[in-house]
């Protein structure tokens, strides 16, 4: 080895070094400061909403799945694992809604002094489509949500039971938020005039079982493409059987396409078609947070259904 | 994949050693790394390189396959894969095609098999992204197996068969004549390269193992060394690329298979300055 | 130099008479033909173990042909070929034939392999393959490196020799079998004067201290008179001859090299390069 050469490789080591300790250190310092009390890992957003809800200022909540991210083909990394690693409490929707959790995550870990609450155990779920055994979309129902925070509850009491009291109180603010919303949606939609929700993804299955009404999912729109004209076809036939002209779709869909869509329906069916917004709660949007996002879908429906707002 | 909020760094190495399915990465990736570094090795000195990627393509199919029929594809591709390797020897010695023809043919055959049958079966979908790409963080204890023996095979073979296949790849011609059986080790050595790229899907991905067989090599021969030498620095390489590589991508959270790659490719121009200044 | 300096009154096996040897090679009316052409006509001849032949003849004048037909690599139109007795369609013990072919050292020069590896790669054959090289053999093969005075090079890249060192490393690599017979097709070609002779000595010391039998294609004459025992004239006809047996070797070359040949050849400029040689005949 001459002299140039050993000058390189101490040069390579060197930057190497330098890149690692610059990675290192910025990693550092990037973590959040010190992890107040209890520490809560949710798989996606809703959950989340409630534990943040719930345990204020004495937990920190993370969210596994970024907000307003598709749930049903997002994976895990190794970042996430040893985030669940160090959570007290880890909460997750079940009914089928994160297979990779149950998968991937909860076999890595050594469950220990974990909580590992499933929010939906116990719940009577509905059927779901045909590759799902249940419809896993439990969330957007206040009715449903209430019963999942109810078990978020009882885990923060039974790992942090000094703080119970605490707990308790911020709990009774979200079950009224939440059992007034399902009164509202109640009383507003019993006066429906329709009864046929058209809608992109059909997530609201607990919605239409419990205040009266069919949704119908719309076969074949993905927010990639353009809406086929067979799509289209079926869909002003379906919409002219129901005598509804209106349709839902997510948030997340761009303007432009919605408005495609809107004519390319009117074009077909020779009606006025509204095209409204019914949001997943899987994200805060619109600078609406879950509950808010929950009232603004009320408000959407009655207008899809034909209800007037009590 | 989406990172956490909360960055890992290096300090977090230590814990994610005491995870199960980290282990079991390290473990698989370095006994592909070792069959990859030793049979690329005998493949860029046969001038046969490019059959592993013929291979890699070809066997797309066979995961495709495996896929739709709802049968293991890794066992599908590795049927798939040998069969290739078999169709180009029989063009080869049959002399319908020379080499590298024989093996385009194969790989156009089997790649667009296999986007045929994707899209008859619905689409691409998450799987077929850890095949294409592999996924050697996800590995679990059949796949664990599964590398481990056709990895046992592939560098039972090359130890047991050692001398004579050095001797048939420096020249085949006195290797007749010493009575070794040529034509049977050849065909031997390409079933190989079809189990060793085969198990490789898993770690780096169809589209990159060719990069895993050849790199290391590539790197080593740099060194002008002797055999010994030069074997023991691709399975050097090969193993550094593979450790770092996996390492680094769970700490930072970026594509597994490109940066085992790219290590190996940065170990490759760092090779080849360092020899350029000698 | 080598290990093998023989003193000058041990009688080497080549001294012996034909009659007190065995027959390692034997050719009864022999006929090649290569593309409906006939190459070699009617060969008889005898090779005893202990000869040092040389093959000499003009190009084209059937000296590889008749080389690939007695090893069985081309078939041959007639005739009868024995291997240490035995028919060459019977033959099985090729362990103790070696060949080095003419285009050994044209190997691609980037290969990575050690002086070392390659003689060790001498020993791979049909009857060990699945053996490791134990120690044992290892060091036959370093013996056999400095035999043939590559013992300094053993660890150097086979693409760093020169054109004579790569030819004694496939030397060394055929013989570290032991075999009974090698044929070497022109081994020096494109090599200068001086590694030639020191070439031709190499193999007749390995010839004298191993009593190996040696049929090499030269086109050093002086070499084949001064330093061996046989000269095989092919030109599509084959005649053999005793060196010692032939006066005027000038007259005997122009029944290969025809009338027009000339090649003056003296005994006492057998010395050479090597100060005190020693003679042919021991």
């Amino acid at each position: 080895m001459n002299k140039k050469q050993k000058l390189f490789l101490v040069a390579v080591a060197v930057a190497c070094s330098v890149i690692l300790a610059g990675l290192t250190y910025g990693a550092l310092t990037g973590e959040s400061e010190g992890e107040a009390g209890t520490t809560i890992v949710a798989t996606f957003y809703p959950l989340a909403y409630v534990a943040e809800s719930i345990g204020g200022e004495k937990v920190s909540v993370h969210a596994l799945i970024p907000p307003n991210t598709e749930t049903h083909t997002w994976a895990p990394s190794t970042a996430d694992i040893l985030q669940a690693q160090d959570a007290d409490i880890l909460l997750y929707n079940g009914a089928g809604l994160e297979p990779w959790f149950e998968e991937d995550i909860l076999p890595a870990l050594d469950v220990g002094q974990r909580i590992v609450v499933d929010t939906t155990e116990g719940l009577t779920l509905l059927p779901g489509g045909e590759s799902e055994s249940y419809d896993p979309h439990t969330w957007l129902s206040p009715y449903m949500l209430r019963m999942q925070a109810e078990k978020v509850l009882s885990a923060l009491v039974e790992s942090d039971p000094a703080n119970a009291t605490y707990y308790s109180e911020r709990w009774t603010s979200l079950d009224e938020a939440l059992a007034s919303l399902d009164a509202s949606y109640n009383d507003t939609l019993s006066s429906s005039t329709k009864s046929a929700v058209f809608v992109s993804h059909a997530a609201y299955g607990y919605l239409a079982d419990r205040y009266g009404f069919t949704q119908y999912g719309i076969i074949g729109l993905s927010a990639d493409e353009e809406p086929s004209t067979s799509t289209i076809a079926t869909l002003v036939e379906q919409m002219t059987e129901s005598d509804t002209y209106v349709v839902f779709v997510d948030p997340v869909y761009r303007d432009d396409y919605a408005s495609t869509l809107e004519s390319s329906i009117e074009e077909q069916s020779g009606q006025e078609v509204t095209v409204l917004h019914l949001y997943l709660l899987v994200g805060s949007m619109d600078d609406l947070d879950l509950l808010g996002q929950m009232e603004q879908n009320l408000e959407n429906l009655a207008v899809g259904l034909g209800a007037s707002v009590a | 994949m989406c990172s956490a909020v909360t960055d890992l760094s290096l300090l977090d190495i230590p814990r994610l050693l005491g995870f199960q399915f980290f282990q079991y990465a390290l473990l698989g990736g370095v006994i592909a790394a070792f069959a990859c570094a030793w049979v690329g090795l005998f493949l860029i000195l046969r001038k046969e390189a490019m059959l592993g990627d013929g291979v890699a393509h070809t066997s797309f199919g066979g995961i495709a396959l495996g896929l739709l029929l709802g049968i293991s594809p890794i066992l599908v591709a590795l049927v798939v894969s040998i069969l290739a390797v078999i169709g180009i020897h029989i063009m080869r010695t049959k002399g319908l095609a020379r080499s590298d023809s024989a093996i385009a043919v194969m790989l156009a055959t089997g790649f667009s098999a296999g986007l045929i049958i994707i899209s008859l079966a619905g689409g691409f979908s998450v799987e077929l992204f850890s095949y294409l790409f592999g996924s050697i963080l996800t590995i679990d204890m059949s796949d664990l197996v599964i590398v481990t023996v056709l990895g046992l095979v592939t560098l039972g073979f090359l130890g047991v068969f050692y001398k004579e296949m050095l001797s048939i790849t420096f020249d085949e011609g006195a290797a007749k004549l010493s009575g070794i059986p040529v034509e049977t080790l050849a065909i031997s050595f390409d079933v190989l390269v079809a189990t060793t790229i085969v198990l490789s899907i898993k770690v780096v991905g169809i589209v990159l193992v060719v990069a895993l067989l050849v790199l290391p090599g590539l790197s080593a021969l740099q060194l002008n060394l002797s055999f010994k030498g030069t074997a023991a620095a691709a399975v050097c390489f090969g193993t550094v690329s593979m450790v770092l590589g996996i390492i680094l991508s769970a700490v930072y959270d970026v594509a597994t298979s490109g940066v085992i790659v790219f290590m190996a490719a940065g170990i490759f121009g760092v090779v080849a300055v360092y020899k350029r200044l000698g | 130099m080598t290990s093998a300096i023989v003193q000058p009154d041990v009688v080497s096996v080549r001294g012996q008479t034909d009659a007190a040897r065995r027959p390692v090679l034997e050719a009864r009316n022999v006929n090649v033909s290569r593309s409906n052409a006939l190459v070699i006509e009617d060969a008889s001849f005898t090779i005893y173990q202990g000869d040092y032949v040389g093959i000499v003849g003009p190009n084209g004048g059937g000296k590889t042909t008749l080389l690939m037909a007695l090893l069985g690599v081309l078939p041959r139109d007639s005739g009868e070929v024995r291997l240490f007795g035995e028919p060459l369609e019977r033959f099985r013990d090729w362990h103790l034939v070696a060949y080095v072919s003419q285009d050994a050292i044209s190997f691609d020069a980037d290969f990575p392999l050690s002086v070392r590896e390659l003689v060790a790669l001498g020993m791979a054959n049909r009857g060990n393959l699945t053996r490791r090289l134990t120690g044992a053999d290892w060091r036959v093969v370093d013996d056999m490196l400095g035999e043939v005075g590559m013992a300094d090079l053993a660890d150097d890249r086979i693409g760093h020799l020169s054109g004579g060192q790569k030819q004694r490393m496939f030397v060394a690599k055929a013989l570290v079998r032991d075999p009974k017979i090698l044929f070497l097709d022109e081994p020096v070609a494109g090599v200068d004067a001086v590694t030639q002779e020191k070439f031709y000595k190499m193999l007749n010391d390995l010839n004298i201290a191993r009593g190996i039998t040696i049929c090499t294609v030269s086109h050093d004459l002086a070499a084949v008179f001064c330093r061996m025992s046989k000269v095989m004239c092919v030109n599509r006809l084959v005649n053999v001859s005793d060196v010692r047996d032939i006066d005027e070797p000038g007259e005997f070359l122009k029944k290969a090299y025809g009338e027009h040949f000339h090649f003056v050849f003296h005994r006492h400029e057998c010395g050479g390069v090597f100060g005190s040689d020693r003679p042919v005949a021991p």
